[in-house]
């Protein structure tokens, strides 16, 4: 990675000259418009005057802000973290016209660092999704716009890999919707353990595993926005509190996780095999195993993801804000079940079911509770590894990147599984990394790092030997 | 272990708690989408034993606090500004009725 | 009227009959709709074999600053609808709560003051279900772990009422009906109360009668109010659950006050009599009570307790609270009821039964507290005759609420003082009290000396006598031969010289001693 090629270099540019800044931001701006109008869809609705006021502030305020850590860079922010003051729809069409009153403490973050917010990048609905199919603006990906960017925070990556200019994405990730973008358009997918960057202003999907991290063209630029969007924050109940200071840290021995390996498509296995070999060079590499987790993580992530979601759902009733119809003369069950099988796609009404049925009493104990033990032994398994291992590795995503045709083709459960390599260390709250590892039939392919709780930065330094 | 039958009784009972209504199409499509992954992946679940306590949450949290302190709420027109006339009147929440 | 002089006429009763043989029970209670006046029920009365068991699960507001899990006020005294939310209480996507520690402090008070079970380790609950009044159409609430559990509360008789578990949520917002509940087109919606804490206390059912069931009430809230945690201004609501001979239970819900509570579970239990005599099995089911009516009505079902699917809420955390921190809680709990009522029998030697009263009415006691504490040598025995009998007797007979009836403790103890002088009679206590509450309001003292009621201090009493007896030997001769109605003549013609104001007891004294 050269050194002109991150932010960094150019914060400290900018602050030295600001036409830096605002010849960045018009050139992003261009690339935005250009690929909105090309329908790539990375940003949900585009408002070039929220942007160019900020530039503005910034141009006035320059003193003030010189000491930002994000001064002039441009940030665009998954559809799923509030923005005060523009439309933040989640990628659901039941949230059309939900300004946000307040700003997610992410966004604040990036405004007092001097960064701009750029926009709403596009998602699947809700982040119910590995493809961004699942809402009406679908991203493209950049190296084949018959493919899909991943998701969820597909547009977000898809922009990052398209842009030839400074810019940053805040993403989420609940079970892999930041690095499975980030393999599927060949960037770098930064995501905290959890509870390190808070989650308050974000749209929750499902709020024990949904964590905000960053998109980045380079680590550097992930870490460096990670390092802002995190820290302390007394409106989030599950903030942890511990800020992620970029560093480096020593790695040493790293385990390959057998069965995520062997799962992956031949192709994308054969890249990742290359890889490895070239990491063998620098680390100690170990094949390990991860037999629960391999089995159970999947039915256990998606009982808890579908129980929470269906509660934090049941919020969108057509009242107080979003779509909402007319409510004189009808019932409340009426209206609420008129509007909610009305505004709901069929993903999220999939989801709405599933976890609805996981927590009613009769199977509650069966799913729910189940789950949330089950977890427990699978974090254990992630534990004992990491008790030996600095760091485990694997495919991101066992596939490239598919064409639209074939994801129209798979059925919900098949959707779900290929999720497979990025779930377990969503599920136990891990901090992981997606870095590109090289290419197949011209699609990237990612390879996944994941380290135990709090140790961000052996993914850092691993990154950048990778890089 | 948990024997669940799912069929359309029982998606049509949940989606109804749920507040949702589903077309026939869209029940004739769900049943057998749901009951794949409840019998194929859900019910896995049945094959491992557990006497670890819940993870409610994937790492160990516990007492977060705030102090009994009031703080400005929002400005009348910050509470409306998401709702539409016809379910705003004058300073009160317009709803559906209950009986 | 207001709940609080609803508990303590149940509480006052007798005393009140004792002071004022002419003050009528509270007249608005009397004047029950025709409805209500046709369901002639005692609400004491048991049929002989017949198992009654009523439980309550009672609904409390939190004495906190700020809501539950956000920092809106809790002040919506003189506020505009809706003034106070935030993105929290409306629910708004994106938005976090935070746990409010003050009412975790409350919540383990009134578990302690209850004799609960302490739990260190809980967390809350999504209850989920549809209703125009929840932000969320979730309840944050507790589920499976209470903050506190299996404690007791014992009412007067000894009876011991078991508390299943006492838990914090969070409350609804307010549902206007323009039209009236069922005629309205829509619901206005006010959230301001939206994210109030709550404390919802949950008893066994081990209350036997509609009665016992608002003694239950009155006697809880007294210590709620000795714990000085409860919002004031405001009602505590029950939702009556109630069986017989180990029916079905009904549950008749959110009833509002103590009076209502008796009413409804008194009509409830007239109505499943009625079924059961009629061969009718008694159907489980939620009613709702009309107050106006003074029925209760099936209400539409909603939610049963299998569908609100409750999940850990993701966005909290556990508590833990430190064995340090309970303890420290406990140990600096106020004085309780039952404590205070012994300690003044003890201490100051009041009889049991005024001790009780005192001590069944919290700002009854505080007012005793500050006449001993601004002389601590007065007659208490007195005080407490005069807090318990003369002043409830008023506060009783027009309704009042004690709390907003300014009872200065400086004037009750000038008062005492002039009894235990023998300057004043009982018939001009009553009086002043009278006036001072409901009255003109000037102090009793000062009543009674503008109205001459007052032994005069140039009158020497002791001379009066000896003066009456001088000029009446007939009378004293009478008397000394064994008629004891001379002495009342005697005493009458002192009255008369002093004008009414001297105390009878001691005119009879006075007369007495110098006869023999
Ligand atoms: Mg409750
Ligand atoms: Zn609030």
């Amino acid at each position: 990675m050269k050194k002109e090629e991150t932010v960094n270099f150019f914060v400290s540019e900018a602050k030295k000259d600001f036409r830096i800044v605002e010849e960045n931001l018009h050139n992003v701006i261009e690339e935005v418009k250009f690929t909105q109008n090309k329908g790539l869809n990375y940003f949900e609705k585009f408002d070039e005057e929220f942007v160019l006021n900020q530039l503005k502030k910034l141009k006035e305020n320059q003193e003030a802000n010189l000491s930002g850590k994000l001064f002039g860079v441009p940030i665009s922010v998954k559809d799923t973290i509030c923005v005060k003051g523009l439309e933040s729809t989640a990628g659901s069409k039941f949230l059309k016209g939900y300004v946000p009153v307040f700003d997610a403490t992410v966004v604040s973050n990036v405004k007092k660092e001097g960064g701009i917010i750029l926009g709403k990048t596009t998602q699947d609905e809700f982040g119910f999704g590995t493809f961004s199919t699942n809402t009406s603006r679908v991203p493209k990906n950049p190296f084949d716009n018959e493919r899909s960017c991943g998701g969820s925070s597909g547009g977000g990556a898809g922009f990052c890999a398209i842009t030839r200019n400074y810019h940053i994405n805040i993403g989420e990730s609940t079970g892999g919707s930041i690095a499975g973008p980030a393999s599927f358009c060949g960037v770098a997918g930064f995501t905290p353990t959890y509870g390190r960057v808070s989650r308050y202003g974000l749209i929750d999907y499902a709020n024990s595993l949904d964590k905000i991290g960053a998109i980045g063209r380079n680590i550097e630029d992930a870490a460096l926005l990670l390092e802002v969007i995190s820290g302390k924050d007394d409106n989030d109940s599950t903030n942890i509190g511990e800020k992620y200071v970029v560093d480096e840290a020593p790695v040493k021995k790293i385990g390959v996780i057998k069965e995520l390996l062997d799962s992956a498509d031949p192709e994308v296995k054969k890249i990742i095999q290359e890889k490895i070999n070239e990491l063998k060079k620098f680390f100690i590499v170990e094949e390990v195993s991860l037999p629960l987790n391999f089995n159970y993580s999947l039915p256990t992530y998606h009982i808890i993801a579908s129980s929470e979601a269906s509660t934090n759902l049941a919020k969108l009733s057509g009242l107080r804000y979003g779509v909402q119809g007319s409510v004189e003369g009808k019932h409340f069950d009426e209206y609420f079940s008129s509007i909610r099988s009305e505004e709901f796609s069929e993903e999220a009404k999939r989801r709405i079911i599933l976890g609805t049925f996981a927590r009613m009493s009769g199977f509650r104990n069966a799913y729910y509770l189940k789950s949330m033990r089950v977890r427990t032994k699978l974090i254990e398994e992630f534990n004992n590894l990491f008790k030996k291992y600095d760091l485990l590795i694997s495919p991101t995503m066992p596939i490239i990147s598919p064409k639209f045709s074939e994801i129209s083709t798979l059925s919900p459960l098949q959707n779900y599984s290929t999720d497979l390599c990025t779930i377990p260390v969503n599920l136990a709250g891990l901090p992981h990394i997606s870095i590109n590892a090289g290419f197949s039939k011209n699609m990237p392919v990612g390879l996944m790092a994941v380290a135990s709780h709090l140790n961000e930065n052996k993914l850092y330094s691993f990154a950048k030997v990778m890089q | 272990m948990c024997a669940v039958e799912v069929n359309k009784d029982l998606i049509k009972k949940v989606a109804a708690n749920a507040r949702l209504n589903l077309t026939d199409e869209e029940l004739e499509k769900f049943v057998p989408q749901i009951k794949e992954i409840i019998v194929e992946s859900f019910s896995k679940l049945d094959s491992i034993e557990v006497d670890e306590k819940p993870s409610f949450q994937p790492i160990e949290l516990s007492n977060k606090f705030r102090r009994d302190e009031v703080k400005p709420s929002l400005p009348i027109e910050k509470v409306f500004s998401n709702v539409s006339k016809e379910l705003r009147k004058e300073n009160y929440f317009k709803g559906p009725k209950v009986l | 009227m207001t709940e609080q002089s609803n508990a303590q006429l149940n509480i006052q009763s007798n005393a009140q009959a004792n002071a004022r043989p002419n003050a009528q029970s509270n007249t608005k209670s009397n004047t029950q709709s025709i409805a209500q006046s046709n369901v002639q029920v005692d609400s004491q009365s048991k049929l002989v074999n017949e198992k009654i068991m009523i439980g309550l699960e009672i609904h409390a507001y939190l004495d906190t600053k700020s809501k539950l899990f956000c920092s809106c006020s809790t002040d919506d005294t003189m506020v505009e609808p809706n003034s106070l939310c935030c993105p929290v209480c409306l629910g708004h996507p994106g938005s976090k709560p935070v746990l409010n520690e003050k009412a975790v402090e409350l919540a383990t008070k009134i578990g302690l003051a209850l004799n609960c079970t302490i739990n260190k380790d809980f967390f809350f609950s999504r209850k989920t279900y549809f209703y125009p009044d929840m932000c969320s159409n979730y309840q944050i609430t507790q589920y499976e772990i209470p903050i506190a559990e299996k404690g007791f509360v014992d009412l007067s008789e000894g009876k011991r009422i078991r508390i299943k578990r006492a838990h914090i949520e969070w409350d609804p917002a307010a549902l206007i009906h323009p039209e009236g509940m069922g005629k309205s087109n829509y619901v206005l919606i006010d959230h301001n109360r939206s994210g109030f804490p709550l404390i919802e206390i949950v008893t066994e059912p081990d209350l036997e009668s509609p009665a016992q069931a608002r003694e239950f009430l009155g006697v809880l809230e007294n210590i709620l109010s000795y714990l000085s945690v409860l919002k004031p201004n405001t009602t505590m609501k029950a939702d009556c659950n109630i069986s017989i001979n180990y029916g079905n239970r009904v549950e008749i819900k959110n009833v509002s006050g103590f009076s209502a509570a008796e009413k409804a579970l008194s009509y409830e239990l007239l109505r499943q009599r009625k079924e059961v005599s009629l061969g009718n099995i008694i159907e489980q089911q939620t009613r709702a009570f009309d107050a106006d009516l003074g029925v209760t009505k099936e209400l539409r079902k909603k939610e049963t307790e299998d569908d609100y699917g409750y999940i850990f809420d993701p966005d909290l955390v556990k508590v833990n609270l430190p064995e340090e921190y309970v303890n420290e809680i406990k140990e600096n709990l106020p004085e309780l009821p039952n404590q205070k009522t012994k300690r003044y029998i003890s201490e100051y030697g009041l009889p049991e039964f005024d001790s009780k009263i005192l001590c069944s009415n919290f700002v009854l006691t505080k007012i005793f507290d500050e006449i001993v504490n601004t002389n601590k040598s007065i007659d208490k025995k007195i005080s407490a005759r005069i807090l318990t009998r003369e002043v409830m007797s008023v506060i009783n007979h027009d309704s009042l609420d004690l709390n907003e009836v300014n009872i200065d403790p400086k004037e009750i103890v000038s008062l005492v003082e002039l009894i235990v002088s023998g300057m004043v009679s009982d018939k001009n206590v009553k009086q002043s009290i009278i006036n001072y509450i409901s009255g003109d309001k000037s102090s009793p003292v000062d009543y009674l000396n503008k109205n001459n009621l007052l032994i005069s201090k140039n009158i020497d009493l002791g001379l009066v006598v000896e003066t009456i007896l001088k000029n009446n030997q007939k009378a004293v001769d009478d008397y000394k031969s064994g008629n004891e109605k001379s002495l009342n003549f005697l005493a009458g013609l002192v009255m008369r010289e002093t004008k009414g104001t001297a105390s009878p007891q001691k005119v009879q004294e006075l007369l007495k001693s110098k006869m023999n």
